[in-house]
């Protein structure tokens, strides 16, 4: 059972065969693209409340970039797990 | 009595009289007169940061790959290139929503200093006691901009519109608006 899950995650992060720059490089991919996650939510909740506080005609263009934004974040958290 | 002003933008929406833009705290019979925002030409260190930052990554694209694997070059750029578009958006953001608005019934300076901090300060156009504008420096001369200083009576706050363009006509409008 416990072989199961360290080979789990031994597929889900690859750390198995690498040297350690790659594994500095892997754990520093993995801990930016996350706090970058944590940036992009706190950022589309403020986006929110700019638009609340000041409603233009641009409301849902910036929205949408910001949501966007999220995705974006949420790819590069993929990327830093599967990629490096 | 209002002045008559006719809708218009200018300096790429920094200047923007009657626009068609609405705020949480507006009341029902309260039109937006003028909303300010900092001169274009002041966001430029920001832009500038971006583009050395992209001459950066180009650089470090050349000395890197004899230290990493080619995924991890590809990830190196898929960040920094992320990380400096967000960097504009937020820098976008900030200037965008950091407005003055004037309307025939009150002055308000709407601050996002950060991702995280919101400032409203507000204050009644009969409250109002001293408008001033000053502008300074060779590039506020240039390109015309400065800083719009409300005064307020008693303990009120003054309000600060900075850097904002064509500061002598902002002032002569406020001053339409309180006769």
């Amino acid at each position: 059972m416990n072989t199961t899950i360290e080979e789990i995650i031994n597929r889900l992060i690859h750390i198995g065969d690498m040297n350690l720059t790659s594994l500095f490089f892997k754990a520093f991919a993995v801990l930016l693209s996350i706090l970058y996650l944590l940036y992009t939510i706190i950022a589309h909740r403020q986006t929110k409340l700019m638009i609340r506080t000041l409603h233009t005609n641009n409301h849902g263009v910036i929205l949408l970039i910001s949501t966007i934004q999220i995705f974006v974040a949420l790819a590069v958290v993929a990327l830093a797990f599967l990629f490096v | 009595m209002e002045p008559k002003l006719v809708p218009a933008q200018r300096f790429l929406g920094a200047f923007n009289v009657m626009p068609n833009i609405k705020f949480e705290s507006q009341e029902a019979d309260e039109p937006v007169i003028l909303v300010l925002r900092a001169h274009p030409v002041t966001q430029i260190p920001w832009i500038f940061n971006i583009f050395v930052g992209f001459i950066m990554l180009m650089i470090l694209d050349l000395i890197l790959p004899n230290f990493l694997g080619p995924n991890q070059m590809i990830m190196l750029n898929i960040m920094v290139i992320v990380f400096l578009l967000s960097y504009g958006w937020l820098n976008f953001l900030l200037y965008y929503y950091n407005v003055g608005v004037i309307t025939h019934k009150r002055v308000l300076d709407i601050d996002f200093y950060s991702i995280l901090h919101r400032e409203v300060s507000e204050t009644r156009l009969n409250r109002v006691e001293d408008i001033t504008s000053k502008t300074s420096g060779y590039f506020g001369s240039l390109f015309n901009y400065g800083t719009v200083f409300v005064q307020t009576a008693g303990a009120e706050v003054n309000i600060e519109f900075i850097d904002v363009p064509d500061p002598t006509n902002a002032v002569k409008i406020i001053n339409q608006l309180q006769t």
